[in-house]
């Protein structure tokens, strides 16, 4: 980001800007820079926190108006939103599905592709209560529909030669593609119920608890058995984040 | 949370160690003032219209996203999962603040907002956007931006 400012700046145009990292912008010095304290992914802070969003963006406008440059100055005060406790988990959020014993009886080791199916239709009701409390839905960015994205994730695990449903982009980006929008079905069933809840706490269900994290780990590790270096390099940390690595060391 | 000491271990890590780029000088341009600004915005959270296509691994370039572009007709397509997308997936400002945006145009806090904004995808070297910035830059000008407005995710 700090680069970005230099490059624009050089060439004729005013510019200022969040910091995520402090440190970045430390090292690359942006003429302007408000280092605010929130969770990557919400440079604003919080959804849905209209006046606490115009509050950092004006405060990050206003460094326009200094002429003291290099500026870094930091926002002081944490997000709104509620209380957590010392392990960051948010009081009163529930997994939106429990599936407790006798619920689960298609095994994601016998038949994947029908366990899967049967988690993603229990949840659809919160699902779709998602998308019609938002009117808008992260499902479909890849263009191909959600049933076929679904079976390419599972097809992938016993071939990865498998043909994707799109043939226009790398193989690899549209296994990213097909992942993102398993998640974001999960993430946006999760978000359906009450309460609100971070990436970590839907991470940790979805990553975790799920069917669906089953599969993915399963992908993850046909990433990395592929003999193919993209592949590989996607079961870094692209299918499976930083934080849930843990689990790769427990399916090994 | 983006304080360092907040984030996961491995990933702080990776941050404090990740190379940026070292620049000889400080460049600095003075801006309006805010009420004369026409403000633009450019993420680098991978933010694309549905339907453009998706950041490819290691992108550089870059997509428009039109100021009048709705919320369900924004999506990310980001390589990384090593952020929150949940606070995008329940509204769109807590990293493209364009409503905000338009209401302290209303207010009268800012000049205006310019027509056209754009997303890179941050997981790109700086380096390697260099080109298209300055190809931005004049394209910012057309649409007569004189206050950038950048944004990480």
């Amino acid at each position: 980001m700090g680069g970005l400012a230099h490059y624009l700046e050089e060439d004729g145009l005013a510019t200022t800007q969040i910091s995520l990292i402090r440190l970045h912008s430390e090292k690359t010095r942006p003429p302007r820079a408000l280092w605010v304290p929130f969770e990557l992914g919400r440079p604003f802070g919080a959804p849905n926190e209209p006046e606490f969003q115009k509050r950092v963006l004006t405060e990050t406008l206003k460094l326009l108006e200094r002429t003291d440059g290099p500026i870094l100055d930091d926002f002081p005060d944490g997000p709104p939103g509620p209380a957590t406790d010392d392990d960051g988990d948010i009081e009163g959020w529930t997994c939106p599905v429990n599936f407790g014993d006798g619920t689960h009886d298609i095994s994601v080791e016998d038949d994947p592709l029908a366990a899967l199916n049967q988690e993603i239709e229990l949840m659809r009701s919160w699902y779709e209560m998602f998308v019609e409390k938002n009117n808008k839905t992260s499902v479909g960015i890849s263009e191909v529909d959600f049933e076929t994205c679904i079976k390419y994730l599972v097809d992938f695990i016993s071939d990865k030669d498998t043909p994707p449903p799109r043939t226009d982009i790398p193989r690899y980006n549209m296994l990213k593609l097909a992942t993102d929008e398993m998640k974001a079905y999960y993430f946006e069933a999760g978000l359906a119920r009450p309460g609100l809840a971070t990436d970590k706490e839907l991470a940790d269900w979805y990553y975790g608890e799920t069917t669906a994290g089953k599969v993915l780990l399963k992908v993850n590790e046909a990433c990395a058995n592929s003999g193919d270096e993209v592949l590989k390099g996607m079961s870094d940390r692209r299918i499976i984040p930083i934080h849930q690595q843990h689990l790769k060391q427990q399916t090994a | 949370m983006a304080r360092l000491q907040d984030i996961d271990a491995l990933m702080r890590e990776e941050l404090i160690e990740l190379e940026c780029p070292k620049f000889g000088s400080d460049p600095w341009v003075d801006a309006p003032k805010l009420a004369e600004s026409r403000v633009a915005v450019i993420s680098t959270a991978g933010l694309q219209r549905r339907g453009d296509r998706p950041f490819d691994l290691g992108a550089a370039d870059y997509r428009v996203i039109l100021g009048e572009t709705a919320a369900e007709d924004l999506v990310m397509s980001h390589i990384s999962t090593n952020f929150d997308r949940a606070g995008y997936q329940q509204d769109m400002n807590v990293c493209f603040p364009i409503d905000r945006l338009n209401e302290l145009a209303e207010e009268g806090v800012i000049g205006s907002v310019a027509k056209y904004h754009y997303s890179f995808m941050g997981a790109t070297a700086p380096e390697d956007m260099e080109a298209p910035a300055r190809q931005l830059a004049g394209l910012l000008k057309a649409d007569n931006v004189n206050a950038v407005m950048l944004i990480p995710v």
